[in-house]
């Protein structure tokens, strides 16, 4: 048995569903597995800023982003290409798996909480308009005092810092290994749904929780800290 | 399949000068700075920038059906070496590598066996370089610049393939990230070969066809060149230091390093 109390979601692909963006994509470069690259190079280029001491919003970072890859195939696009983009972003709606995942771990007494590479107000907006926003006690984000992007240590210790939580009470529940990395190097544990396209990479530190969607994970974390 | 005089899908015209290359891709109040004294040491990343990973499209067309699986796998084991320097932990890029094609083969359903993974290792120490590459670095040697590589993977002095393309006695060195355990872009990296070197920071230029690469050299202090080639194009956001040389070869890259040396 552990001792996990706050259970931590990251949101982009793990509680909203990033397909909603494919779209955008399709129409721009006729070419669905550009949303795919577009997303994993928004994560390179957050990583490799933070490692320079960069600080850029992330979705300014993933405007550049897909004008780079627009720049690279030769394709124009618009600011009103953009937009919508953001628009998309802003609007994805959860899994079907998330808002009964949500109720389950709250109501076995979980604190639940969300850290997101968004800004504070993309986020509010993301999860506002997915109708779970009322599911957590307070949204954190990179942007409002860490200043680095995840999985940078600083954006886990906001957390911890604002909560007055020992890191063992904590949890973070994402669908990226990248972000487990960056809680099992806070001292959290972590939970990985393997979403599309996602999963474990053997030769980092392993989540202690691992399921297909946040059910799963919500058993496995209730097994494991029943209160 | 790999044509390195293609940006995207337009041909790109010989005439055009790098400089003008530069310019057009950034937004106003945002123009490349100009190098206005050659550099002392050229560093140049390997994997892509010098040498065409495409040649490993074979094995990945092999396991997944899909030659193009090549860029997602690096592009996966760049993201994860990122991700090992933010978080303080280092796996050797080969290793790391290992692990990121066993991931992908768990998230297509495609079993990934040890002789998988041992042919992907002999394919990246056995990379042709690309077409541009033997001649540019020659005609740099001889304008005087003092050549160096510097690769997230190990060196491989006296084997690999920077020596099975005969270009290996051209670099006065080879380092890797592995002798500082963080890999690029961290500030350590570029430090190490500014020290070794016996040059300040502002005496390199790293010259790559990654941006991600280039950022952290530019936010080091050195100057950075980006080979353009297929599929690459820089990423400008306000505030962010572009390379100051931006062309869609090596050769013309080099062209005008040889300028400067003649300024």
């Amino acid at each position: 048995m552990s001792n996990v109390r706050n259970i931590v979601f990251d949101c982009n692909e793990t509680l909203l569903d990033l397909a909603t963006v494919t779209p955008v994509f399709q129409r721009l470069f006729n070419d669905p597995g550009a949303m795919r690259l577009w997303f994993q190079e928004l994560i390179t280029y957050s990583q490799a800023l933070t490692i320079a001491d960069v600080y850029i919003p992330f979705t300014d970072i993933g405007g550049a982003v897909l004008d780079k890859i627009a720049a690279a195939r030769g394709v124009d696009i618009t600011p009103a290409d953009r937009g919508e983009l953001t628009d998309r972003f802003a609007t994805m709606p959860p899994y079907p798996d998330v808002p009964e995942g949500l109720k389950r771990l709250k109501a076995a007494g979980f604190r639940l909480f969300t850290l997101t590479d968004n800004t504070a107000a993309i986020s509010g907006r993301q999860l506002t308009h997915g109708g779970i926003v009322d599911c957590f006690e307070r949204r954190f984000s990179v942007d409002d005092t860490a200043k680095r992007h995840k999985p940078a240590p600083e954006a886990y210790a906001e957390v911890t810092q604002a909560l007055g939580a020992p890191p063992s009470e904590m949890c973070l529940v994402a669908c990226h290994t990248w972000d487990t990395m960056g809680a099992h190097a806070a001292g959290w544990q972590a939970g990985l749904i393997k979403r599309v396209n996602n999963d474990v990479l053997d030769t980092a530190a392993q989540p202690q929780y691992v399921g297909k969607d946040l059910n799963a994970i919500a058993d496995q974390i209730i097994a494991q800290n029943g209160r | 399949m790999h044509d390195p005089y293609l940006i995207g899908r337009r041909p790109v015209l010989a005439g055009i000068g790098a400089v003008a290359l530069a310019t057009a891709f950034l937004p106003r109040g945002a123009r490349a700075q100009a190098l206005d004294r050659p550099p002392s040491v050229l560093v140049f990343d390997v994997a892509e920038s010098l040498l065409d990973l495409q040649a490993l499209r074979p094995l990945f067309q092999r396991l997944f059906g899909n030659g193009a699986m090549v860029d997602e796998w690096f592009g996966q084991t760049i993201l994860y070496s990122e991700t090992e320097t933010l978080t303080s932990t280092f796996t050797p890029f080969g290793q790391l590598g290992g692990g990121v094609l066993r991931m992908l083969g768990r998230i297509h359903g495609i079993p990934i066996t040890e002789t998988d993974i041992r042919e992907l290792g002999v394919g990246l120490a056995a990379l042709p370089p690309h077409p541009d590459v033997p001649d540019s670095l020659r005609r740099l040697k001889g304008a005087g610049y003092r050549l160096v590589t510097l690769t997230d993977s190990p060196a491989t002095p006296g084997r690999g393939p920077l020596q099975a393309a005969g270009l290996s006695d051209l670099l006065e060195q080879q380092f890797t990230a592995e002798s500082v355990r963080r890999y690029k872009p961290a500030r350590e990296t570029y430090q190490m070969v500014a020290q070794a070197m016996g040059a300040k920071l502002s005496d390199l230029c790293m010259i790559a066809s990654h941006p991600w690469d280039l950022i952290g050299a530019r936010a080091a202090g050195c100057s950075a060149a980006l080979i353009r080639r297929t599929g690459v194009a820089p990423l400008i956001l306000p505030g962010l230091k572009q390379p100051q040389i931006i062309a869609p070869t090596l050769t013309e890259i080099a062209e005008q390093l040889i300028q400067l040396k003649h300024a």
